[in-house]
């Protein structure tokens, strides 16, 4: 591939030395194809809001896991309560689901509610714990539940959606009734329907703090993919009636072959589209249903679930709840704009 | 007469549909000889496509192929099993479809689409599927077929596009090529050059021709015999020659009637036939002309006519034909 290219270079500045003119007339279309993909891409990047929100959430994303394992190795050793004799290590300090720091009970001690400084930016929580180990575990949390829950999401979508479009007949019937009674459920009452009566059983089979992501994963997995899998059927619908299909048929091609080459390359865009919001609405049913106390459970912690838990404190010490508030706000409206930078960027009519 | 390629008879399509069966083929029987370009006219909605879906056996549900036998090189394409099939589309009959703007994927390049089918049907590998592609891209007067071979559907105009269809279509080596109205979507001029190519392709490789179309003008330079398709059913079979000197039947004289000259003087109002197509559901009793024919007599209401020879090599489905 790579020789016959380069003397395809060759030739053509060859053909551009005899025939200049030729060339020139050619030269609106001369530079290289690009495939519809890689175009919406550079159109992407040329959304500077979308690239911007992009930037921060990878930072944040990145970050949440990087950051912790290199932040508990740093800070001084916790002094413990006033005449206690060992201290407590910055591992353990840095540790979000650390529970023996039990200082809440009395002012007398050094850390809880501490002021902020270089090795606590952000403060500590009630408990002592240091509060940006804890937003960032939070962060982690919800971003595993978004990702696993998205990668649930698009393969149950994609595969009963491509399927009950190309095929039809009895297993679309079966999917759309079974999506109408999904639908007809309020989402977030199922979620804590589910999340509250096999919380103890996922909690005893995995250990709490898997136990519970799990079930989160489950509970809003199984809400979401009725959705995607509507999108998916619609657009499939619409694809089987163009005429490339016709002509694969034509020229021998399998439902399969069809399927893998036809359909699902060109499903691309309402996918990604589709995931990029549904990624911000998994985000805040996750910190919603662990606000009302029914998804993760201390000490594992999500940014719902220190909201939760610090907004107790809010008269005391006001910045504690603000914190994991504010990092769920960036995320959603980042989450937000790069949907609708992607949005534009696959379909640029909708711009002008 | 030398062999027939293609033979179509009786066949029935029928979509079975909750307004009730249409019956978009009755009966229709006609056939192909070897490298001969057969014009199947008719306006919408009069069975054209759905003929020519059938034999290449690609109805869907709701339609159904009810009845008839559709016969190439002997062999019925309706007893061949799903193996036979997928050698038969693209392998041995290949098709052209009437709108370009969507008959190509966006996502692939237009050299991979073409290289595709010759890899499934040639059993070539990836280097020999490109030059064969590259070859059939100039043989189908592409300009630069190297650099276009890497370029997406987008970056070709409609005229291009159909002529890298015709470049897919014609890259097995078909020994029929169904071509159904690959010249409606395009300009004038672009249509003459297509349809130039198409005649100068089909001649060099020896491929047959089945030209659907509803256009007497493109058939008349395209093709040796038409068949002339109304309501479902073949009205009249003719070399193109004989049916444009003597139509036989009404429906047939009333369509070149409404061809616009430029010999009538200015302001001549444009010939229609009038009325509309029957609804393919519920087809009249005796001849599904009749409501709209202007030589109608009380016979043609209540009993169908049958083909019958009119004249050399002309059949015409009427009782009172000329």
């Amino acid at each position: 591939m790579e020789t016959t290219n380069a003397s395809d270079n060759v030739s053509d500045s060859m053909l551009g030395v005899i025939a200049p003119q030729q060339s020139n007339a050619g030269d609106v279309s001369q530079q290289p194809s690009v495939s519809p993909g890689r175009a919406a891409l550079r159109r992407f990047f040329r959304d500077k809001r979308a690239v911007v929100c992009l930037a921060i959430i990878l930072f944040i994303v990145i970050g949440s896991f990087v950051f912790p394992p290199i932040y508990q190795h740093i800070g001084p050793v916790n002094p413990a309560s006033i005449g206690a004799g060992k201290g407590i290590g910055p591992t353990d300090y840095h540790e979000p689901a650390f529970e023996n720091l039990n200082y809440s009970d009395g002012p007398s001690t050094l850390l809880p509610l501490g002021p902020r400084s270089l090795v606590y930016p952000l403060g500590t929580d009630t408990n002592g714990r240091d509060l940006f180990a804890r937003v960032m575990a939070g962060v982690n949390t919800s971003i595993i539940i978004a990702l696993t829950v998205e990668i649930f999401d698009i393969g149950m979508g994609v595969l009963l959606g491509t399927l009950a479009g190309f095929f039809g007949g009895w297993l679309d019937t079966v999917l759309a009734r079974f999506t109408d009674i999904m639908f007809a459920f309020p989402g977030l009452l199922l979620i804590i329907l589910i999340a509250a009566s096999l919380g103890p059983v996922f909690d005893s089979r995995f250990g709490s703090g898997v136990g519970r992501v799990l079930l989160i994963i489950f509970a809003i997995g199984l809400l979401v993919w009725p959705l995607m899998m509507r999108f998916v059927r619609g657009q499939t619908i619409q694809l089987k009636e163009q005429q490339y299909i016709e002509a694969a048929r034509t020229v021998g091609g399998t439902n399969s072959t069809i399927i893998m080459r036809h359909i699902i390359p060109n499903l691309a865009s309402i996918v990604i589209i589709a995931a990029t919001l549904d990624i911000l609405g998994t985000i805040t049913t996750e910190a919603g249903i662990s606000l009302l106390g029914v998804g993760i459970q201390p000490p594992a912690t999500s940014l719902g679930l220190m909201i939760s838990d610090t907004i107790a404190s809010v008269y005391s010490n006001w910045t504690e709840p603000l914190w994991p508030a504010a990092m769920l706000i960036i995320l959603v409206i980042a989450f937000a704009f790069i949907g609708d930078g992607i949005r534009d960027a696959f379909d640029p009519r909708t711009k002008d | 007469m030398a062999d027939k390629l293609l033979e179509v008879q009786n066949l029935r399509t029928q979509f079975f549909t909750r307004g009730g069966v249409v019956k978009a083929v009755e009966d229709v029987s006609f056939y192909l000889d070897e490298s001969e370009t057969l014009g199947v006219v008719g306006e919408s909605g009069c069975g054209k496509s759905v003929t020519a879906l059938s034999v290449m056996r690609l109805i869907d549900r709701p339609g159904k192929i009810v009845g008839g036998r559709i016969l190439f090189r002997g062999e019925d394409v309706l007893e061949m099993d799903e193996e036979e099939l997928y050698e038969l589309r693209g392998g041995k009959i290949a098709m052209i479809f009437q709108d370009p703007t969507t008959s190509l994927n966006p996502v692939f390049t237009v050299g991979n689409q073409i290289s595709e089918a010759i890899k499934v049907h040639l059993k070539l590998d990836d280097r020999a599927a490109r030059n064969r592609t590259i070859e059939m891209m100039e043989r189908v007067r592409i300009p630069d077929a190297r650099r276009r071979y890497t370029q997406y559907p987008h970056e070709f105009s409609g005229g291009m596009r159909q002529r890298v269809m015709i470049a897919m279509a014609l890259s097995c080596n078909p020994q029929l090529l169904v071509a159904d109205e690959p010249t409606t979507a395009l300009d004038v001029t672009i249509q003459a050059q297509v349809l130039d190519l198409m005649k100068a392709l089909s001649e060099e490789f020896k491929t047959a021709t089945m030209l659907i179309t509803h256009d007497l003008g493109v058939v008349a330079g395209m093709a040796q015999r038409i068949v002339v398709m109304y309501a479902g059913r073949v009205i009249e079979e003719a070399p193109t020659r004989a049916l444009f000197a003597t139509p036989a039947h009404p429906y047939t004289q009333a369509l070149l009637s409404a061809v616009p000259r430029s010999s009538v003087p200015r302001g001549t109002r444009l010939t229609a036939i009038p009325g509309q197509p029957p609804n393919l559901v519920n087809l009249p009793a005796g001849c599904s002309f009749a409501p709209r024919c202007p030589k109608v007599q009380p016979r043609c209401r209540v009993e169908r006519p049958e083909l019958e020879t009119v004249g050399p090599n002309q059949r015409a489905a009427c009782f009172y034909p000329y």
